[in-house]
């Protein structure tokens, strides 16, 4: 029993590190029609501005998430102005491109930056562990749920209730009508990248203390988070109850199955979607079988 | 020919094509006309498989199964859309080429096993490109990219491409859309010069423009929203009341 | 010998009028510079100094013009761009050693791999030809980092990251090659030929009709063409050749392990792809060479090569949509638009 909660629960605080970055993704999509392939290292570059804030630099543990938070949102901003901006007009896949391009510039400058050996970052809690059902559950990992049960509540109020909100929303159900409403495309994509950019580093800084801190940590999880989105419906709510759903089950499988194959599961579903519903699972536009 | 029955389009919640039925019979020019909105491009397009319809479809009594593309054409069938569809990254030839109704040796596993025969293939397929070409007068402009192309060079290079196919019905959605007076004119005398040859096509237009009508079409069915609302002869047609009311105010007057 | 030396050759049928045009060469001069290709290739390793290591640099742009190859064929003919090609590479590696050591020798590693990066290639269309452009390639992506992790774990099929050592060198007619240089002749023979197959392909209908499939579907579905199923076939053939890389690469060394199959390398190939030219069958060459060249010669800057790739691939996608061998035409656009 207690071996189950552990296994639970480290798949729920798993689960909520998907989703994160997962509801990044959904937000970029629906507000731009892009899927950002650099998602996974931005959570990366995350999780490195915070060791090299706490570890490099010593300063405040808490203080970190402001800065991951504000460095990230504009590394989000400049992302856009670099690697979508130019490319608008052109195929999405040329916009897929340069952002899987950039992903591996930005693995690359980590490693240039900080070296490539791994590194570790404290939590905040140090290694205390809540006794759960008579397992161990580090405070980090209900950090990790509380934070991100936050960050979904008021990412749900912003878009249902602010006028950011209704533009994403406007442009996701009809881009052209909404352009023609009046909705600023041009505004809205660096805030919004900025935005899914600093979920992303947030996710990194989340997990970072759990696992060693290496460049290729958050492009392991990008196809992860991409099964999520489609398993999910690429609607906020769905992407992170799926998030959820991928990484529990995945620990359960790990936990009781083959412990090996891990990190198979996440791709075996993206697979299994994209082979049964090729639009994805909620939006089914009628369009031309030939 | 080609007999169409209670076809049935939907597009959501919206209705496109109530419950259309339209025949078409060798030789014969039909024009099809409409407010815009009346489901006259939908209805093409259910026809030539490109959406989904309910319905019949008959061909010389043959069942053509609707919402698959490609069919009518292998029956003889071509179509043209409202805006010239064409590779841009091809020459005129090529695109025109592509267009001849002769499907062996095509595939990736001839061009390494039967190139002689595909070449010789080729060459005849040459022969009637080029004369598709010359048909639609764009004789001289067979090595220049479609992408270059003036737009009523391109809708010319668009119905050479049927011409090569050799169809015996031709379905013109909008072909005067974009054109000029003289342009106009000159689809006009093509088309009729066409008829005139032993294979001419029976012909299904979709059009606004009323001398492009007259001059061609021997009978007109006229849709709005959907649902059909008067059939005959041209004159006939312009002096129903429904029709009059249907148009009003948007009839292209050419003075 | 292009159809305006056929036509010339064997004089039109009497009765066609003078007036018929005969066909141009196809855009491009495609034989003979694979005439200068072949050339080049006979006295590059003289050319390029004659030590093993040269040599060796030399096999190694030759495989990854191989590799590229397959993605022209996926990517510039199919329309379909994939992100598998490690895992195919991976795929027709292990399969070429371990056919090699069961079946008969390099030879039947090599249509071994063939067939096994066709299968593949085969496969993932089926599964993944309703998908949009951009699924596809995240599907393609899921499917490359699936195989690596079955070469992984089927430790007794690949050796997973402890590597393998028993692998078989190629031999022609009982003859070994057991030298760089031999074995570099082997290589740039296959490429020779994949490229006269592809010119081939391309001075065909069928690449016509596939130019058409890719960039209006639609229409194309219309006129009575499968364009679906002309698309699979250009990715089949593009794994089949990916799989073909994979097994040089492997009878090319004595030592292989996982680590070599990364997913970099689908940026790599990408990127040598977009620096020679997507849509030219220069493209895998001039962009294989370069890439494997420059680090070679800017040797102090190596450990910035990640970083240079990444960015290297945006500013040719922005600036430069048709690569190098492109680069003429948007600089002549360039100036007139100016």
């Amino acid at each position: 029993m207690d071996r189950f909660v552990a296994i639970m629960s480290a798949g729920v605080a798993q689960g909520a590190i998907f989703a994160l970055v997962a509801l990044g993704i959904v937000l970029l999509q629906n507000a731009t029609g892009v899927i950002n392939f650099a998602q996974g290292d931005l959570m990366t570059l995350g999780a490195y501005v915070g060791f090299w804030w706490v570890v490099v630099q010593g300063h405040s543990q808490w203080f970190m998430f402001i800065v991951v938070l504000v460095a990230l949102f504009l590394a989000g901003v400049l992302l856009e102005r670099v690697g979508y901006a130019p490319l608008r007009k052109r195929d999405p896949l040329v916009v897929v491109m340069s952002t899987f391009a950039l992903g591996l510039a930005i693995r690359a400058g980590i490693v240039l930056w900080q070296g490539a050996d791994p590194r570790s970052l404290p939590s905040p809690f140090g290694t205390r562990t809540l006794s759960v059902g008579g397992a161990e559950i580090p405070y980090q990992s209900v950090l990790t749920v509380v934070v991100t049960l936050v960050v979904a509540l008021s990412l749900y109020l912003l878009f249902q209730h602010s006028p950011i909100g209704r533009q994403v929303r406007a442009l996701a159900t009809d881009r052209e009508a909404a352009l023609f409403q009046g909705v600023r495309a041009g505004l809205l994509a660096p805030m919004i990248f900025g935005l899914s950019a600093a979920l992303a580093g947030l996710a990194g800084v989340l997990i970072a203390p759990q696992i060693s801190l290496t460049s290729t940590l958050g492009f392991g999880l990008l196809l992860g988070a991409f099964a999520a989105v489609l398993l999910g419906g690429e609607r906020l709510g769905g992407v992170a109850f799926a998030a959820v759903l991928i990484a529990v089950v995945q620990a359960l499988l790990g936990g009781y199955v083959s412990p090996n194959l891990t990190d198979a599961y996440p791709f075996l579903i993206l697979v299994v979607v994209l082979a049964i519903r090729p639009q994805g699972l909620v939006r089914m536009i009628s369009g031309v079988r030939y | 020919m080609l007999e169409a029955r209670d076809i049935r389009v939907r597009f959501g919640g919206v209705v496109a094509v109530n419950g259309v039925s339209l025949t078409l019979n060798a030789n014969e020019v039909v024009g099809l006309i409409g407010p815009n909105g009346s489901g006259k491009s939908t209805f093409i397009n259910a026809l030539t498989g490109l959406v989904g319809a309910a319905g019949t479809l008959e061909l010389d009594g043959t069942r053509v199964k609707l919402g698959v593309p490609g069919q009518m054409s292998r029956l003889g069938i071509l179509r043209t859309y409202q805006t010239p569809q064409l590779n841009d990254d091809m020459t005129c030839l090529e695109n025109v080429l592509t267009g001849v109704p002769d499907w062996r040796l095509r595939s990736l596993g001839a061009s390494w096993t039967r190139r002689r025969s595909m070449l010789k293939m080729e060459r005849e397929h040459l022969e009637r490109a080029h004369a598709a070409l010359a048909f639609a007068r764009l004789g001289a402009r067979w090595d220049q990219l479609a992408g270059g192309l003036a737009y009523g060079e391109r809708r010319r290079l668009e119905l050479a491409r049927t011409y090569a196919g050799q169809p015996r019905g031709l379905l013109l959605d909008e072909p005067a859309a974009g054109l000029n007076h003289v342009e106009t004119s000159g689809l006009v005398e093509l088309l009729a010069e066409w008829r005139k040859e032993p294979s001419g096509p029976a012909m299904l237009i979709v059009e606004h423009k009323i001398e492009f009508l007259e001059e061609l079409c021997e009978r007109m069915i006229v849709l709005e929203l959907g649902s059909q609302i008067a059939q005959g002869r041209p004159a006939e047609v312009w002096a129903d009341p429904r029709v009059i009311d249907a148009y009003l105010g948007s009839v292209t007057i050419d003075a | 010998m292009s159809v305006t030396d056929l036509l010339q050759r064997t004089r039109l049928r009497p009765g066609v009028p003078d007036g018929v045009p005969a066909t141009p060469p196809l855009r491009g001069r495609q034989y003979p510079f694979l005439g200068l290709v072949v050339l080049v290739g006979l006295f590059a390793p003289a050319i390029m100094g004659g030590s093993d290591y040269d040599t060796g640099v030399l096999t190694t742009v030759i495989i990854h013009a191989v590799l590229t190859l397959g993605l022209f064929w996926c990517f510039s003919l199919g329309g379909l761009f994939t992100f598998a090609t490690y895992g195919v590479y991976a795929a027709g590696a292990y399969t070429s050693i371990w056919a090699a050591n069961h079946l008969g020798g390099f030879w039947s590693g090599l249509v071994a791999a063939t067939l096994i990066g066709a299968v593949l290639g085969a496969l993932i269309t089926v599964l993944f030809a309703r998908c949009s452009m951009v699924y596809f390639a995240i599907a393609t992506m899921a499917c490359g980092a699936l195989l690596v992790i079955l070469f992984r774990e089927w430790t007794s099929f690949t050796g997973g990251f402890s590597g393998q050592a028993d692998i078989k060198l190629p031999s022609l007619f009982g003859y070994q090659l057991d030298t760089y240089v031999k074995r570099y002749y082997l290589m740039f023979a296959v490429l020779a030929l994949l490229l006269l197959l592809t010119i081939f392909f391309l001075r065909s209908p069928a690449a016509r009709d596939l130019q058409l499939a890719k960039g209006n579907g639609p229409v194309a579905a219309v006129i009575g063409l499968h364009p679906k199923r002309a698309q699979s076939a250009a990715f089949i053939v593009g794994c089949a050749i990916q799989g073909i890389a994979g097994s040089l690469y492997a009878h090319n060394t004595s030592y292989i392990s996982l680590e070599a199959f990364h997913i970099d390398i689908a940026l790599l190939v990408l990127l040598m792809l977009l620096l020679g030219g997507v849509s030219s069958i220069y493209g895998p060459l001039i962009g294989a060479a370069l890439l494997i060249y420059l680090p070679e010669y800017l040797r102090d800057i190596q450990k910035y090569s990640d970083l240079v790739y990444g960015v290297a691939v945006l500013v040719v996608v922005v600036a430069f949509p048709k690569g190098i061998a492109g680069v003429r035409g948007s600089i002549q656009k360039r100036i007139n638009h100016a």
